[in-house]
């Protein structure tokens, strides 16, 4: 419920905008968002020079919107209820029915990535008060963009970090996005309902990675692929549904470019896509009209272009910035197979995509790709050709109800850029998967709809405005006018009918299964008791969780407060069985990612992907080298309970492999003779 | 141009309609399932059925007390599945799964359920996942599936689809008796679809009339006054 403060924020700052920007109040959620995540996202890098500048940064916005509410309050006085635009009450009242949904319903985070970062990262950052690249967590991958993790820290600011409370910031991104968009029909009730309906269906017709047979996670996850998707067609709504172009309109859409950057690596090209987009439309359909403060047509475009790409640049400069100096990460280097950076990898790919030196990987993507554009589906719709098809026969009935010729020269222009970008983004996808995936990944094009739709979703939403505005053009005969709406909402209902009809069976946030949850539920009674033997904050702990796949590793990591985990990697050995040390005088560790312990008797070949062969005293050197203080049972099999026993003192008392459970927390304490002996951590003595 | 203005009243008056036209229907279609559920009980259609470990053919599963757990199930495999058939198909209602995951989480646990009996060759309808219904949890912590009354001829229950999984199991209830409010209330996803689908379709039905009404308006205006001309 505490996220009811933070969107009293952003309806404050919303407001405030309204007034100062002079555009309709729904256009202003998107803008109060991406300005958040610019602020704090600035404030959280400064905190690698000014310890605290993050919840510094957080008492301020606050102190800043209060003022901005009650400046426009004083201001406007009783006209500020003409500010409540039907858009804008669709996001005020969409949002808090959200908020009160997941409090009421208490989702719980379920994904694998959502534990590698997402859960993580946000709830350190909120734990602490620090930005999670510089904050001592369990997380491992800490160069991802921090826009939506700075959004939840706003919006979570009173209260701390709640699951559905950052569950339910995904959703309120997602309808200032969506409130953006509906603006194109001003005051028009039932037409803004009509719309922003088809809109909220939009995250559950395209759904990235949904399987056959599975739930719909759509409003549930927190991955940043979906909030990049909007926000990118949000900032093409915005621009084509904001009025005329000025300062007032570039500067505000500006600033979403940036929070673009923010979101996910891949938000910097949907940005340039976007500004680009603009950019035509700018060229080619405002001339004389467009301005800049006092500077007109040429100068203007430019300073409005300027703007753009300083927003986007100064966003992703600011974060490879941060990342080399205060996490000493190198933000260029892209992991995979390939190891190339980005410039490389552009141009190697122009030069295979002319014909030059193309690796069997390439040849092998490029037909995939092509073929994957007719058949695989992105999302509950189709393939991408038949999404194609439902965004020109958008467009088409835009261009064709378009009253001035002006209106449709916009329309055109604006799919032949889109249609050039989305080109564009393909190929670079190609590029990625030839040269940076490694082959296996390459072959069955993994995740592809999730790389993909993106660029669909904000097409699709930007074709829906151009629609919408030329339904709503002041000068248009009366019946293009009524005919124009109609159509929209013909349109607007397919989408929602499609929806019905696509996605029927299927459980989504409304009705989730609550067996989703029985593995969290399973492992927080775990984390419960760990924490009842007295796990503290600052401890280092290895968890022993036989048969597991990383998934309840990191899942602990999310899990027990402030506790630091550990995985193991592999202790080096000879051929002689000795192990290797480094000049140091350290061991080696082989590497391998593995969470389960192996005997060393086990036949190599019969290895399963998370095994490692492991002895007592690999691991006592491994928890002396990583600094474990403590060891965490969570579920053990023969080997353990066979090989292991003699390093716990009470024997592994009580665990039987099955059911039969014992101490969960030991620490680890190292005997006059240099060998390692876990003692339960309980004070009270053996269960 | 006065026909052509929206009237706020009107349009407030035919929202209202809208969520009355919403609850009579909601409580006709409570009112059919009812009325269908209270004729199959008093024909002996719809009896209540205790069903144990035995009356399922399982895959993927076996009886714990081989391993010393009485009272439980455990999976082997992913893919574990509980099917139990009649021949000659049966209505069916509540289905619920008293059971417990022990050990491990469940991941999902969902019912598929066949409509038509086997074809001429014998073979059975297969399952499919547009036949399928995902588990809720009631009160007392047991997996509830609501099949609305519907003729079945095969039920499968999948327990997990994590394998490995210790159920503590003490059995499946077939047609679960349930009180007469229940039929009326609706869960959370319907109350939603319930309070958002009249608004939309009010939305909608504005949309249609802004388009329609001016030109019947128009024509009216016209039949009245064009004759004179005088528009």
């Amino acid at each position: 419920m505490n996220v009811l403060l933070g969107l009293l924020s952003l309806a404050a700052l919303s407001l405030f905008l309204s007034w100062l920007l002079r555009r309709p109040a729904g256009l202003m959620p998107i803008v109060a968002v991406s300005a958040c995540m610019l602020f704090f996202t600035v404030a959280g890098c400064l905190g690698a020079v000014v310890p605290g500048a993050l919840f510094a940064g957080g008492v301020l916005w606050y102190v800043l919107c209060a003022a901005a509410l009650v400046f426009t309050l004083i201001k406007l006085r009783g006209k500020i209820v003409s500010l409540f635009t039907p858009a804008f009450l669709c996001f005020l009242v969409g949002s808090v029915a959200f908020v009160l949904l997941f409090a009421l319903t208490k989702p719980m985070l379920t994904q694998w990535d959502e534990f590698t970062f997402w859960g993580p990262a946000a709830k350190v950052t909120s734990t602490v008060n620090t930005l999670y690249t510089m904050a001592d967590s369990s997380l491992i991958a800490r160069s991802y963009p921090p826009g939506l993790i700075v959004f939840s820290y706003m919006m979570q600011f009173f209260g701390g970090f709640s699951e559905h409370g950052y569950i339910a910031c995904f959703a309120i991104l997602y309808l200032a996005c969506f409130a953006a968009a509906a603006s194109v029909w001003g005051k028009l009730k039932s037409a803004t309902i009509v719309f922003f309906s088809a809109l909220v269906c939009l995250p559950l017709l395209f759904e990235f990675n949904l399987g056959a047979g599975q739930m719909m996670r759509a409003y549930l996850s927190c991955l940043a692929d979906m909030p990049m998707a909007l926000l990118f067609g949000g900032a093409l709504c915005f621009y084509f549904a904001g009025g005329e172009k000025g300062a007032r309109l570039m500067l505000p859409f500006g600033l979403i470019l940036g929070a673009l950057t923010c979101v996910k690596d891949m938000g910097l090209a949907l940005a340039f896509c976007a500004l680009f987009i603009a950019a035509l439309d700018m060229l080619a359909c405002e001339g004389g009209r467009l301005g800049f403060y006092k500077l007109r047509r040429g100068a203007a475009f430019w300073a409005n272009i300027g703007w753009g790409v300083l927003m986007i640049a100064g966003c992703y400069l600011l974060w490879w910035l941060h990342l080399s100096t205060a996490a000493e990460i190198n933000r260029f280097q892209l992991d995979g197979s390939g190891q190339m950076d980005t410039v490389t990898m552009l141009l190697t790919g122009v030069t295979m995509l002319l014909g030059v030196d193309r690796s069997p990987q390439f040849e092998q993507v490029l037909s995939d790709m092509l073929r994957a554009f007719f058949t695989e589906p992105v999302g509950l719709l189709g393939p991408g050709m038949l999404v194609l098809c439902v965004i020109l026969a958008v467009t088409l009935a835009a261009f064709l109800l378009s009253a001035t010729k002006r209106q449709r020269k916009r329309v055109l222009v604006f799919t032949l850029a889109a249609a050039f970008c989305f080109v564009a983004f393909y190929i670079f996808n190609i590029f990625t998967y030839a040269l940076i995936f490694n082959p296996g990944e390459a072959a069955m094009l993994r995740e592809y709809n999730r790389y993909i739709s993106p660029y669909w979703v904000g097409w699709l939403m930007g074709a829906l405005v151009l629609l919408g505005r030329a339904a709503t053009y002041h000068k248009a005969s009366f019946y293009r006018l009524r005919l124009g709406r109609a159509v929209s909402a013909g349109v607007c209902l397919l989408l929602v009918a499609a929806l019905a009809l696509r996605g029927n069976g299927r459980a989504n946030f409304l009705n989730v299964s609550p067996a989703t949850y029985t593995e969290r539920e399973n492992l927080n009674a775990v984390a419960a008791a760990a924490n009842a033997e007295g796990a503290a904050a600052e401890d280092r702990v290895y968890i022993i969780s036989q048969g597991d796949n990383g998934t309840r590793f990191y899942m602990f990591g999310f899990q027990l407060r402030g506790v630091r985990t550990r995985l193991f990697t592999g202790i080096e050995r000879d051929e002689l069985g000795q192990v290797v040390y480094d000049e140091e005088g350290k061991a080696l560790v082989s590497g391998n990612v593995a969470v389960t312990l192996v005997s060393y008797e086990k036949p190599a070949e019969t290895y399963g992907p998370y095994d490692v062969p492991c002895n007592p005293e690999d691991l006592a050197i491994y928890l002396a080298q990583m600094g474990c203080t403590h060891v965490l049972v969570d579920v053990v099999d023969a080997t353990i309970l066979e090989d292991f026993a003699g390093m716990f003192s009470d024997g592994l008392a009580g665990w039987d492999g099955l059911l039969g459970r014992g101490n969960s927390y030991y620490k680890v304490t190292w005997e006059p003779n240099g060998s390692c002996l876990l003692v339960p951590s309980q004070t009270g003595g053996a269960a | 141009m006065k026909p052509l203005k929206q009237k706020p009243k009107r349009r407030g008056k035919l929202l209202a309609l809208c969520y009355a036209a919403a609850l009579l229907v909601w409580l006709a279609l409570c009112g059919a399932r009812l009325a269908l559920d209270t004729a199959h009980i008093g024909s002996g259609e719809l009896p209540r059925l205790e069903l144990g470990f035995a009356d399922f053919q399982p895959s993927g599963l076996f009886d714990g007390a081989e391993r010393d757990l009485p009272g439980t199930i455990i999976s082997t495999d992913p893919d574990s599945q509980l099917i139990y058939e009649q021949a000659g198909g049966f209505y069916a209602t509540r289905v619920v799964f008293d059971a417990a995951p022990l050990n491990k989480g469940a991941g999902e646990i969902v019912l598929y359920y066949t409509t038509r009996p086997a074809d001429s060759a014998g073979r059975p309808q297969d399952f499919s996942e547009a036949r399928k219904v995902w588990a809720r949890q009631d009160a007392a912590g047991r997996w509830v599936f609501d099949l609305d009354g519907r003729k079945v001829y095969r039920l499968r229950l999948d327990p997990d689809t994590t394998g490995g999984v210790v159920w503590r199991f003490n059995g499946v209830i077939l047609n679960e008796r349930v009180p007469v409010a229940f039929y009326f209330l609706p869960d959370l996803r319907q109350g939603v679809l319930l309070a958002l689908l009249p608004l939309l379709f009010w939305a909608a039905l504005c949309e249609l009339l802004a388009f329609l009404q001016p030109l019947l308006a128009r024509r009216r205006f016209e039949r009245k006054w064009g004759e004179m001309g005088n528009p």
